[in-house]
């Protein structure tokens, strides 16, 4: 069956509407991320709603091709402005800016875009290799095991997350306890609901979405001066296409960016901004001209550029096998698939396998029509980052109302926007991270409805989960992954040790052995 | 200092959802239970760490420890403060003057109070934005957003 939806899936993305979303949703990524300070995250939110109206297969081509624009996008405002357009475009601004400032912005933006092809499809290849195989093997859970991956995915995403532990276990706790807003999946009593009608189905995840990327982001463009635009590059003058020598210069480098970058988004927690450091480093470490870095080497640009792009894939992994996102990007693009009313998890292999595959190539193909489009409108784009901050901010407002008002034509919902737009910003501003909060408002019903199924099977024992040897293993490595953050860790780390190093002295000293 | 004010907020919400879920079935309150007793021990450690780090910083600064809440440019908070009551009005305006009288004053107020462009931009802007956002949204996909005052 999955051989048939792998060819279901590729002959979709050749239906031509869905090649316009593609080229489409790179289009508008690019541009979103080329504008400073406008993450892919926050992109994909705003045009989750115009999805809405579009075939599950045509919107979710669009927001994954979208999602991979926005990385190599956000090079183009980093590379000219010194100002990464998104974070994960961070480490690009290092040797990207100087030689801009060289007179070969060209080049630059080139490098940039030979590299998001490679990572990206080396990360699309991963994403159709992995995925498949281990929605096979996520096939054979039951509710205990699904629990268990839902208690695993908040544990790690937590405890991974920017700031403390504590913090980040705090939001992914918060997020889960509003996702429980609603009805009670086994009673049906409605919970939280205060007598509102629209609260019955719970907490629209995409309402909240939209309003904890969008709103925060617009507020902080409207604070931010423009003065920090000083000594921009303006112009693209010289070539981009690096030439075939140049090409096979950047080959190995480019491909262990990917592999770092593949890797990395695997891992629920980390992003684009990850990969592009380790990248980085791993690339100063490797190169024989490390001096070079930081001065506008060409290294120094195709390993974060790969990275971030071969992310993508990685981070789809557990997103599309699980339904357990890794990123906040990857739960936006969730959102995505929910606003289709497609659940997530091990059906979406199955049930939903011609839509999920159909995502699998379009991210692949998203890719060659990334280096089409990025050879024939980064030019265009310099023009979008020298809109001020203080324009886009308005925008990002009318465009998130509008947004959120289409979903269910409600004006609840515009209000229930605000309210996460404010919380999301209370939260920005006193550093706890948000993505926890939106991966436990997806995690929330998941692991509500499985541990209600779990309890009722083992008739409320809740040692049953300990019957399941999987469910075990990710339990303890869910136990292992907060613990290994607290200073209880260390201290244990140490205590054994200490008697260990005790030993190997006794085992020196005379008369030790009696 | 926000972290503390907030992770109390969130025990107190905690509190309020614990005692609210107890009036449910006993499945219907398991799991809401359960998180508010891990979101109130969670916000306690926060509070615990972050009254640790402010008296450790303290301590460290000796006499020239600054204040405990370092507030930001005035100018900035009047924009921010002003800006969010202008998100609040704009969500009140649309269904009672309609979008096409919210949104180009939603877009022209920010725009000429600080002057990030000049008049032309502001007027292609508001254009732009209005319409193009008319176009896909509410003629394309048909949404019943009210156009005019009481429509």
């Amino acid at each position: 069956m999955p051989e048939s939806f792998l060819w279901i899936g590729l002959a979709n993305v050749f239906v031509p509407v869905n090649l316009a979303a593609i080229v489409g949703g790179t289009m508008i990524g690019m541009v979103i991320g080329a504008m400073p300070g406008l993450s892919a995250t926050m992109a994909i939110a705003l045009l989750l709603p115009l999805t809405f109206s579009m075939e599950p297969e045509t919107g979710l081509s669009m927001l994954a091709s979208l999602y991979l624009a926005a990385m190599y996008g956000g090079s183009i405002a980093a590379i000219l402005l010194r100002t990464p357009g998104t974070p994960a475009a961070a480490a690009t601004v290092l040797d990207g800016f100087p030689m801009a400032q060289r007179g070969e912005a060209g080049r630059a933006l080139g490098l940039s875009l030979t590299a998001s092809l490679i990572g990206g499809t080396i990360s699309a290849i991963a994403l159709l290799t992995i995925a498949p195989i281990l929605g096979r093997i996520v096939l054979n859970f039951g509710p205990i095991e699904i629990f268990a991956v839902a208690v695993l995915g908040i544990t790690i995403i937590g405890s991974l997350s920017q700031g403390s532990t504590i913090l980040g276990l705090f939001a992914g706790v918060l997020g889960l306890l509003i996702g429980t807003v609603g009805m009670d999946p086994t009673t049906g009593t409605p919970r939280f609901t205060f007598g509102i009608l629209n609260l019955f189905s719970g907490v629209e995840f995409t309402v909240a979405l939209i309003g904890l990327f969008s709103v925060p982001q617009a507020i902080r463009l409207m604070l931010k001066s423009e003065a920090d635009r000083e000594g921009r590059v303006s112009s693209i003058r010289d070539r981009m296409l690096p030439t075939w020598p140049q090409f096979r210069e950047l080959l190995p480098n480019s491909v262990r960016s990917s592999a770092i970058g593949v890797l990395t988004g695997l891992i629920p927690g980390t992003g684009g901004d990850t990969a592009s450091w380790f990248a980085y480093n791993e690339a100063k470490r490797f190169s024989r001209n490390k001096e070079a870095f930081g001065t506008g080497h060409p290294a120094g640009i195709v390993a974060p550029e790969a990275a971030n792009n071969a992310v993508v894939g990685g981070a789809l992994v557990p997103t599309i096998a699980l339904g357990i996102p890794g990123s906040s990007a990857t739960a936006v693009l969730l959102g995505g698939v929910m606003v289709h009313g497609i659940l997530p998890g091990p059906t979406l292999m199955t049930e939903y396998g011609d839509v999920t595959y159909t995502l699998l190539w379009a991210v692949l193909f998203a890719n060659v029509a990334l280096f089409v489009v990025g050879l024939f409108f980064t030019r265009a784009c310099v023009a979008v980052t020298k809109i001020p901050n203080r324009v886009v901010g308005p925008v990002i407002i009318v465009l998130s109302v509008v947004g959120s008002f289409a979903l269910n034509n409600s004006m609840f919902d515009v209000w229930l926007m605000l309210v996460f737009g404010m919380l999301g910003f209370v939260f920005d501003e006193v550093g706890i991270p948000t993505p926890p909060l939106v991966i436990g408002l997806i995690l929330g019903p998941v692991l509500d409805t499985s541990l209600q199924q779990s309890l009722l099977i083992g008739q409320g024992n809740w040692l049953f989960f300990m019957q399941s040897p999987i469910a075990v293993v990710l339990l303890a490595i869910a136990l292992l992954s907060i613990l290994q953050s607290t200073p209880l860790f260390p201290a244990i780390g140490r205590k054994l040790r200490k008697p260990r190093e005790a030993s190997d002295l006794g085992d020196d000293l005379p008369g030790s052995r009696e | 200092m926000g972290r503390i004010l907030v992770a109390v907020v969130a025990i107190g919400v905690a509190f309020y959802m614990y005692g609210q879920a107890a009036d449910y079935p006993r499945a219907a309150r398991r799991l809401p239970q359960l998180l508010s007793i891990i979101l109130i021990l969670l916000a306690t450690l926060a509070v615990v760490r972050e009254v640790v780090r402010l008296r450790r910083a303290r301590l460290a600064d000796g006499a020239a420890a600054g204040p405990l809440v370092t507030l930001p440019e005035p100018g900035k908070v009047l924009i921010g403060v002003a800006f969010v009551a202008l998100i609040f009005v704009y969500a009140w305006a649309i269904p009672v003057a309609g979008y096409l009288v919210a949104t180009p004053l939603m877009l022209a107020l920010p725009l000429i109070a600080l002057r990030p462009v000049g008049w032309r931009g502001i007027g292609i802007t508001i254009v732009a934005v209005t319409g193009v956002i008319w176009l896909i949204f509410i003629w394309f996909l048909n949404l019943p957003v009210p156009l005019y005052p009481g429509a």
